[in-house]
């Protein structure tokens, strides 16, 4: 249906994303698009959805060469992008978001007409939907699955699916793939960009398999097998994280005193030098908040936060910075990073130096030593943003890194990264809490228990449990609920 | 009393309320004019010119076209250059000042007004309470107008999404001119009896600018909170009677003050949202 033939796209800052690929996309076919981060996945769909125009290539519509200006055309052309946040617009309804792409797609209609119409495809797809609800109140998965509702809507032949389970509960995940069953059913062609394998083997008709802006192999249903995809991917079959063996704690390097803040009740917990702390809850118990204390960007409204023995409590981050805290956000770009800045001057940002004038060999020399410890796709020179979320987060790591700090707070650090990200900043992490302390606040169960010497369990803003080696997850688990 | 002050105040908020209507509809794309106040000084002028030489509802009509013409000098800068709004808009208005009074040296700035309580005086106060349910059902019950907010509210979500930015702006950006001008012309030929001066706008372009936010962004709160500041200047014989004098002079600037602080607590309860500009 649609081919995408020796497509490359440069972007300005001379980083080649897309080399030469070629992929056909069938109509009535679930394709998977497998890769790491940073291998290129994105950005061709861009291309597929008019979003991005390629460098070189072709693209061919039912064998008709076309050329996306932008955009609207691909949308008219019968081609739905949904990204990987899905971009509903905040301050509409969702009647009004859904409607006002049907108009832009050239199938626009009555709201009364739109109003029955996604009661009844809301059935379909078991999807329970108020029209009225305001996008901004929708969590990411609901987001995802309106999205998921405009092809049927719009009569679009071919959905592209960028990352769509990210955000998403199981529950939630197993929901879309319904939905991409359905599309299938009426003859849609899919494209499903993922880096998660479990979904791959559940879903996928067909597999293209990408690594570093190339197509490095292909695989029909029958052929699909795990360890032959991981091949691909990534060169080499990759290892997992070894967890650590048991160490003595050293002193106390962090320490929160019955801390209370917005949602957080009377808190207390420590990290020593030399232990990975874990912090454990379903997202939106506290979580936030706790780093948000910690970070010293929310005042503690009672108790104390003590950072190596000194009271901390008052102090702003700069000063806690200074004392030898680092953080890793959940946020990386306009938190972590500043977009805008290039790579170098994000490293020596966040050092503290107290000279006034700006010695940019040295800004060099810095960022040069600090991305030795964690190497990045990209140069000094790149703008953050044009860097894959993977390769962002190596940068944040490696700076926090090479500041020698004290405590590394770090929050869900792996979230929607891929596999080989994933083990490396776990493997950066472990390793430096032989020399520091750690806490490591996550949603990811898995990952505290792979990398945790201790883990406090959090619920509705208190502590609730405590829980050292071996884990009893099943307790844990039960506590995140209680 | 209480009528005539009521009447008396919707008179001398007409103004004010059109040029605040166009003002909102162009902050609800995602935009903000300060070349307001100079866009209504030139259409005071124009219009007493064009009325002088011609009729007075052509001078109207004038004022209100030569406020959309000069609009582009702000439209095309900052919607396809990307020039900074705050930048052109200011210029805009100085640029527009100066140019209402060289206009005001053509011809002798006098002619026939418009007479309150005439036919074309009624029907445009009969457009100042009518246009903001116009717009309300524009911007909420049309896919134009809901095409027109998402850009306000995201946008870069709104482009990604295949949505019109730059057309949807720059048409915002004049007929926030047009009705600009109309204000203007509204206060040379019927608040001053076809005069133009210097200064004739006594800085209430920046009053229509502050009532937009202090109606949210809303058509129908708009209409409210002009309608409110066009009170308090017609109080003002008042407070002057009562020997506050000074006080009067700033009292609907100082309205609107205080009024911003208080609607912030109003919005959240009322499912509004401001654009971001």
């Amino acid at each position: 249906m649609l081919l995408l033939e020796r497509v490359t796209v440069v972007y300005p800052n001379g980083l080649k994303a897309n080399d030469e690929v070629t992929v056909e996309i069938r109509g009535g076919e679930i394709l998977a698009l497998l890769g790491e981060n940073g291998a290129g996945k994105t950005t061709l769909a861009k291309v597929a959805a008019g979003l991005l125009r390629p460098t070189a290539g072709s693209i061919f519509l039912d064998g008709e060469e076309v050329r996306f200006e932008s955009y609207l055309q691909a949308l008219r052309r019968g081609i739905y992008y949904v990204s990987q946040e899905p971009q509903l617009i905040e301050g509409l309804t969702v009647l009004e978001d859904v409607g006002l792409t049907l108009e832009l797609g050239g199938r626009g209609r009555s709201r009364g007409e739109l109003r029955r119409e996604l009661a009844r495809l809301s059935a379909k797809v078991g999807l329970r939907l108020e029209p009225e609800a305001l996008c901004e109140d929708l969590s990411a998965g609901e987001r995802q699955r309106v999205e998921a509702l405009k092809p049927f809507l719009l009569g679009s032949r071919i959905v592209i699916f960028d990352e769509p389970t990210t955000h998403m509960s199981p529950l939630e995940a197993r929901a879309l793939g319904e939905i991409m069953r359905e599309m299938r059913r009426e003859g849609k062609g899919i494209v499903f960009i993922t880096h998660k394998m479990k979904e791959v083997l559940e879903l996928a008709d067909r597999v293209v398999v990408m690594r570093r802006g190339r197509v490095v192999g292909e695989l029909e249903r029958s052929r699909i097998d795990e360890a032959r995809l991981l091949e691909m991917m990534f060169g080499e079959v990759g290892r997992a994280a070894k967890s650590k063996g048991m160490r003595e704690p050293g002193e106390v390097l962090l320490e929160l005193r019955d801390v209370s803040a917005a949602k957080l009740r009377r808190v207390s917990l420590r990290v020593s030098r030399g232990e990975v702390v874990g912090v454990a809850g379903v997202a939106g118990n506290g979580q936030r908040e706790l780093f948000e204390v910690i970070a010293g960007l929310r005042r503690a409204e009672k108790g104390k936060v003590l950072l190596g023995g000194s009271d901390v409590t008052s102090k702003g981050p700069g000063e806690r910075a200074r004392l030898g805290l680092s953080l890793v956000p959940e946020d990386r770009l306009g938190w972590a990073l500043v977009p805008g800045l290039d790579v170098a001057t994000n490293v020596y940002f966040a050092l503290n130096h107290k000279r006034f004038f700006l010695d940019w060999r040295e800004v060099r020399r810095a960022a040069e030593s600090a991305l030795s410890l964690v190497p990045i796709v990209g140069s000094p020179s790149s703008r953050v943003e044009s860097l894959s979320g993977g390769n962002m987060q190596r940068l944040v790591l490696a700076r926090e890194l090479f500041r020698e700090p004290k405590v590394l707070v770090a929050m869900n650090p792996t979230a929607g990264l891929d596999h080989a990200t994933t083990v490396t900043v776990r493997e950066m992490i472990v390793k430096y809490s032989e020399r520091g302390g750690v806490l490591l606040i996550s949603e990811d169960l898995d990952e505290l228990a792979e990398m945790a010497d201790r883990i406090y369990v959090m619920s509705r803003g208190s502590i609730v449990g405590e829980h050292a080696k071996p884990f009893d997850l099943e307790k844990i688990a039960e506590q995140m609920v209680s | 009393m209480a009528v005539e002050l009521l009447l008396g105040a919707l008179v001398s908020a007409v103004p004010i309320m059109l040029a605040a209507y166009g003002e909102m509809v162009l902050e609800r794309a995602g935009r903000v004019n300060l070349g307001v106040d100079g866009m209504m000084a030139l259409g005071a002028s124009v219009a007493v010119i064009v009325a002088s030489l011609t009729s007075p509802s052509l001078g109207l009509a004038a004022g209100a076209l030569a406020g959309a013409l000069i609009s582009l000098l702000y439209a095309v800068p900052v919607v396809y250059f990307r020039a900074d709004q705050v930048v052109a808009g200011l210029a805009l208005a100085f640029l527009s000042w100066g140019l209402a009074d060289l206009v005001a040296t053509l011809s002798v700035p006098l002619s026939a007004p418009i007479p309150q309580g005439s036919a074309l005086h009624l029907s445009l106060l009969l457009l100042a309470l009518l246009l903001p349910l116009v717009l309300w059902a524009f911007l909420y019950f049309t896919w134009a107008g809901v095409e027109l907010r998402a850009i306000g509210y995201d946008e870069k979500a709104a482009r990604n999404r295949g949505a019109r930015v730059e057309r949807t702006r720059t048409l915002s950006a004049l007929f926030g001119g047009l009705m600009a001008g109309l204000a203007g012309a509204y206060m040379s030929l019927v608040l001053y009896q076809g005069k133009y001066f210097a200064g004739i706008t006594s800085g209430w372009g920046w009053l229509a600018v502050g009532s937009v936010i202090l109606g949210y962004w809303h058509p129908l709160g708009v209409a409210l909170s002009t309608y409110a500041i066009g009170l308090v200047l017609s109080l003002r014989p008042y407070l002057e009677a009562l020997g506050l004098g000074p006080l009067s002079v700033s009292a609907p600037y100082l309205v609107v003050i205080l009024a911003l602080a208080l609607s912030s607590l109003l919005t959240r309860r009322l499912r509004l949202r401001p654009p971001t500009t």
